[in-house]
């Protein structure tokens, strides 16, 4: 695996698949709809562990605002150094976005920062959309509701666990199913003769997104690894007779064997996942050892492997018999309580390539209409500082990616840097929402190919908020 | 067998006595020492290992796994004996080893994680360490991203195994004057709020000491079940309030400021420099600390009021049950063992006595855990067992088979042991947050287990994923370092018995029950594993090379087993 440089492979990729890029790009803004006719869709999550910083990832661009964000972060900017010509806060060097409906927002200007040029150029190609500040909440929330308790909260509003958990199953930790996970078990209730094995995979850590009534999530390899049963491979384990052959044999089936009679429960799924998890792993190495390998080639981080064993699996659709897919990638460091100047640019800037990498590898593939690629975060942090860092926070800014996404819009709010505002609790100026993670979500849902009494039963809070107010697909 | 014996027992002495053999008083205080000792035992008390299948049994609960030799040693002999020997071992530390090996702090880089390796595979301290490795899945500090940290990072480990059998509360008062802690959870040189700019202290640690460290988000009853409603144990005006406490703390020397620090400060206790801490009142838990409050002042406050707090005993004693006995604990074992937590205080079935009566004794807490009635009778229920950790699961087979030439820094494969796709998927003291490796309340999603409530940290990092990654890494070691010469040097396993017993397949793998998993090989894995050894053929010039790999075969097999990978 080597390290690249974007503008190379940008270079790389555009050259290589002229026909998919030129395809991008005569889709206009407003004409990006997925045609959709492979019949193929997929759904990729990353979750931003940590709850990342929103404030520093959509940047205020225009100079009162600017100046207002510096006003209340003070250490924050003074540790960008953010005066000086080369600091990636100083206001000339932020990425300037131009919204179609830059019109709502009455003159305040947004921008990203630079290390997330990819996603700020696929944002002003019309690919990507700004979902603005989005959290968990159960019905709307005002300050007034929020202080004197009058309406329904989430539980544990601001504790890292239970509000990943929330983002991503709705509730807090302990919760049994999350929305990905229903996502596909929809899908292989509509569709008998998809493979459940597929239909809800993760390159990382399963977290609780994908865990669904049907399916459990099938974890990919990084792209490029190949998978062994090494007792298998290496001869020099049980020697070279036919003993040791037959022996062999035995060995793997040993291995791949999913039922040993156990009365314990633990000791029934212990072995099942052991002996699930040998088959169906090297049966699916096996599948990308005989497949064409990717062109694309992916940044050698973590967030760039994961993103790239999953556009490997969706290389593979067709050999593994699925046609709806729902993937999940998590990158962690997000919790900058300090030394944020020198952490968050750095975790931008992986993520910023890791996507870039993904979006070349879908127009190699020809899939960028039938993906969307969707950030979460547990929450936003606060708008004040700390003195190098910000603390746990509510809502945040997320990012929707894709080629039938309505891109180069920013949906939902961007509530104004005014720590009196009223869309900031008065302690530490956390952001509440005021769009919720269920609208969301089921936006992705239905782009899917839910059904509104399949969303319904998935999101049991969506009649609260007003369904049409997300129409970024 | 022996559940009749302790029916017997109980029901023949005293009703005092009664509550000792724990049967359905969950709701009584432990019973004073005095009540614990019949006059004219009957019977030895249930806690008696009387079979090398209880003994081994014991010893993956308590320890790392027995070696055959250290099985034998203990049948006839009282589990609380065991404990109370280990309680009495000298203690191995890690900071000496450390700056042993590595003359200045700057020589350190990453190999903290490494050497904790070594002490885990190696020490004669086993329940300590244990310990040592339970405390540091509570109180997480993770070595990731750290580079030359390793006097400070094997100082925190100190604080753990240390305070392995003394108090929670003392550990938690050296975990938040630890400098790699405060690294952390970035509380060093916590500045306090400036009303000026708005700027306020950072709320990561006074969040993070209640959530994780301490009592958790839910009042919970003494059994470890949420209160009725889950009623929150702090909101977030507690937080701000508690953060104001942890300012004003920076490393030992003349002044608060990096570069004029002792050069010892990494391995020694944080400083308090007054002039930075939060003059303001601090309100927390239904506790004000008036303004102008000096710093220690306001710290030792607000732990004392966190550690005074009903949650700590129930929140506490589950994780350690977790981490020792059972993956989803009975609450009435919970309860059992807070309750213990409160007294500071256990009196085994045997008499012996652990603990010196103050809340948060650690070794009262440990006894409890590791000799309750539930862990050593005969009864096997569906629910019970606890899945294995990989990273004990690993250190059982090197001790159980006294692995010599143990030498982790020669290993490329001990340098990070997380990825669970080629590897053990966790390493000690590297989770990837502050939540662990897993969370106490995870239940496995589409399972058995979940579909019947239970929860399984475990199964968080042991899964699909995971499977493929354990046998390979174990297979290296079982099957490429016993040949003579060796494949590869180091980690030399010591099959001999086992190779004694590979002309009869069937005494081999008996053998093997016994000794990796307590007689508990299910007779469809027994079968699966005769048929495989049995395959191999012992002839010729060959012969002891075939039955050096039948007995490869054999043990490799039983560690891939459900019975390895669930104790129960």
């Amino acid at each position: 695996m080597t390290y690249y440089n974007r503008r190379q492979f940008i270079t790389r990729s555009t050259l290589g698949f002229a026909g998919a890029a030129m395809g991008l790009s005569a889709l206009g803004r407003g004409t990006a709809h997925a045609a959709n006719v492979s019949g193929y869709k997929a759904l990729v999550g990353i979750m931003l562990k940590g709850g990342m910083d929103h404030n520093d990832t959509i940047l205020p661009v225009d100079a009162p605002s600017y100046d207002a964000l510096k006003g209340v972060r003070p250490g924050l900017f003074s540790a960008y150094d953010s005066d000086s010509v080369e600091s990636s806060r100083n206001r000339e060097n932020i990425l300037a976005l131009n919204p179609t409906n830059a019109a709502r927002f009455a003159g305040r200007q947004f921008g990203l920062p630079r290390e997330l040029s990819g996603i700020h150029a696929m944002f002003e190609a019309g690919d990507a959309a700004i979902i603005g500040n989005v959290g968990p909440l159960l019905e709307p929330v005002n300050r007034e509701d929020f202080e004197t308790g009058r309406v329904q909260l989430p539980k544990r509003i601001f504790s890292h666990n239970d509000q990943q958990s929330t983002w991503m199953a709705l509730d807090t930790e302990g919760v049994r199913k999350g929305w990905g996970g229903q996502f596909a078990d929809a899908v292989l209730n509509a569709d008998a003769s998809a493979n459940p094995l597929y239909a809800a995979v993760t390159a990382t850590s399963p977290d609780i997104f994908l865990a669904g009534e049907r399916v459990r999530a099938f974890l990919v390899p990084e792209i490029g690894r190949e998978l062994s049963l090494d007792s298998q491979r290496l001869r020099s384990y049980l020697g070279r007779g036919d003993d040791s052959d037959a022996a062999r044999v035995k060995l793997d089936t040993y291995f791949r064997k999913q039922s040993f009679d156990h009365d314990s429960l633990f000791r029934q799924d212990a072995v099942a996942m052991a002996g699930r998890g040998i088959d169906d792993q090297l049966a699916f190495s096996r599948q990308v050892s005989a497949a064409a390998p990717l062109a694309t080639i992916f940044p050698n981080t973590d967030i760039g492997r994961q993103l790239g064993g999953i556009a490997q699996a969706m290389s593979l659709r067709t050999v593994l018999g699925v046609n709806r897919q729902v993937f999940y990638a998590s990158k962690g460091g997000f919790d900058t309580h300090d030394a944020q100047v020198t952490s968050l640019p750095n975790l931008h800037q992986d993520l910023d390539e890791a996507v870039a990498a993904f979006q070349a590898a879908m127009l190699e593939l020809g899939l960028w209409n039938d993906v969307i690629l969707f950030t979460m975060s547990e929450f936003g942090r606060t708008m004040v500082d700390n003195g190098d860092g910000c603390d746990h926070g509510w809502g945040g800014h997320q990012f929707v990616m894709g080629g039938s996404v309505r891109g180069q819009e920013i949906y939902g709010d961007i509530p104004e840097i005014d720590t009196s505002h009223p869309q900031y609790t008065r302690n530490r100026t956390r952001l509440i929402p005021t769009t919720s993670v269920e609208q969301h979500a089921a936006a992705l849902g239905g782009w899917f190919g839910l059904d509104s009494g399949e969303l319904a039963r998935v999101f049991p809070n969506l009649s609260r908020f007003d369904d049409g107010a997300l129409n970024f697909v | 067998m022996r559940s009749i014996i302790r029916t017997a027992l109980c029901g023949a002495i005293t009703a005092s006595f009664l509550v000792a053999c724990g049967g359905g008083s969950s709701s009584s205080p432990t019973s004073p020492p005095t009540t614990t000792t019949p006059s004219a035992p009957v019977a030895k008390p249930f806690t008696n290992l009387e079979t090398r299948e209880e003994a081994a049994r014991f010893l993956i609960q308590a320890g790392f796994g027995g070696t055959d030799s250290e099985i034998d040693a203990l049948v006839g002999t009282d589990a609380a004996d065991w404990i109370a020997a280990e309680i009495r071992k000298t203690p191995t530390l890690t900071l000496p080893l450390m700056q042993a090996r590595y003359p200045t702090r700057q020589d350190t880089g990453n190999n903290h994680a490494r050497m904790l390796w070594q002490t885990l595979l190696t020490a004669d301290d086993q329940l300590r360490q244990r310990m040592m490795f339970a405390l540091s899945q509570i109180f997480v500090m993770s070595t990731d991203g750290f580079f030359n940290q390793g006097y400070a990072t094997a100082y925190y480990t100190d604080i753990l195994s240390g305070q392995a059998f003394g108090n929670y509360r003392n550990i938690l008062g050296d975990v938040t004057y630890s400098p790699v802690m405060a690294n952390y959870l970035t509380y060093y040189r916590n500045e306090k709020g400036d009303a000026r700019s708005g700027r306020m202290p950072d709320e990561n640690y006074a969040r993070e000491i209640l959530q994780l460290f301490s009592i958790g988000l839910v009042e919970l009853n003494m059994d470890g079940t949420p209160k009725a409603g889950e009623p929150e144990t702090y909101n977030n005006s507690d937080i701000t309030g508690l953060a104001n406490v942890f300012t004003g703390l920076s490393g030992k020397g003349p002044s608060y400021n990096y570069d004029q620090q002792d050069i010892d400060w990494p391995h020694n206790p944080l400083q308090m420099y007054d002039e930075q801490h939060s003059p303001l009142e601090k309100n927390f838990l239904g506790v004000t600390i008036p303004e102008n409050t000096d710093g220690i002042t306001s710290i030792e406050t607000a732990l004392d009021t966190i550690f005074n707090h009903p949650n700590v005993a129930p929140f506490i004693s589950r994780q350690l049950i977790q981490r020792f006995t059972s993956s989803s604990p009975d609450p009435a074992y919970v309860e059992r063992v807070a309750r213990v937590f409160e007294a500071g205080r256990y009196s085994a079935p045997n008499g012996q006595e652990f603990g010196i009566g103050r809340r948060g004794d650690l070794q009262a807490v440990i006894a409890a855990i590791l000799l309750d009635e539930t862990v050593h009778d005969d009864v096997q229920t569906e629910n019970e067992g606890k899945v294995r950790e990989p990273v004990l699961k690993f250190i059982h087979y090197a001790r159980a088979f006294e692995t010599r030439d143990i030498d982790v820094w020669a290993e490329w494969r001990f340098g990070n042991t997380k990825s669970p796709s080629d590897s053990l998927g966790q390493h000690p003291f590297r989770s990837p947050s502050v939540f662990n490796f897993y969370r106490p309340g995870f239940i496995s999603p589409a399972s058995r287990s979940g579909a019947a409530g239970l929860t399984a940290p475990e199964f968080q990092i042991v899964n699909e994923g995971a499977s493929l990654g354990f046998v390979n890494f174990t297979s290296h070691y079982i099957m490429r370092r016993a040949d003579d010469p060796a494949d590869f040097p180091g980690f030399t396993p010591d099959f001999a018995h086992e190779i004694e017993l590979a002309d009869d397949v069937e005494a081999l793998v008996d053998h093997l029950d016994v000794k990796l998993t307590a007689g508990q090989l299910s007779e469809a894995t027994k079968t699966d594993i005769i048929d495989v050894v049995s395959t191999l053929v012992v002839e010729g010039d060959d012969a002891d090379v075939d039955r050096r790999k039948r007995a490869q075969t054999a043990v490799l097999m039983t560690i891939g087993s459900g019975a390895y990978m669930v104790q129960d």
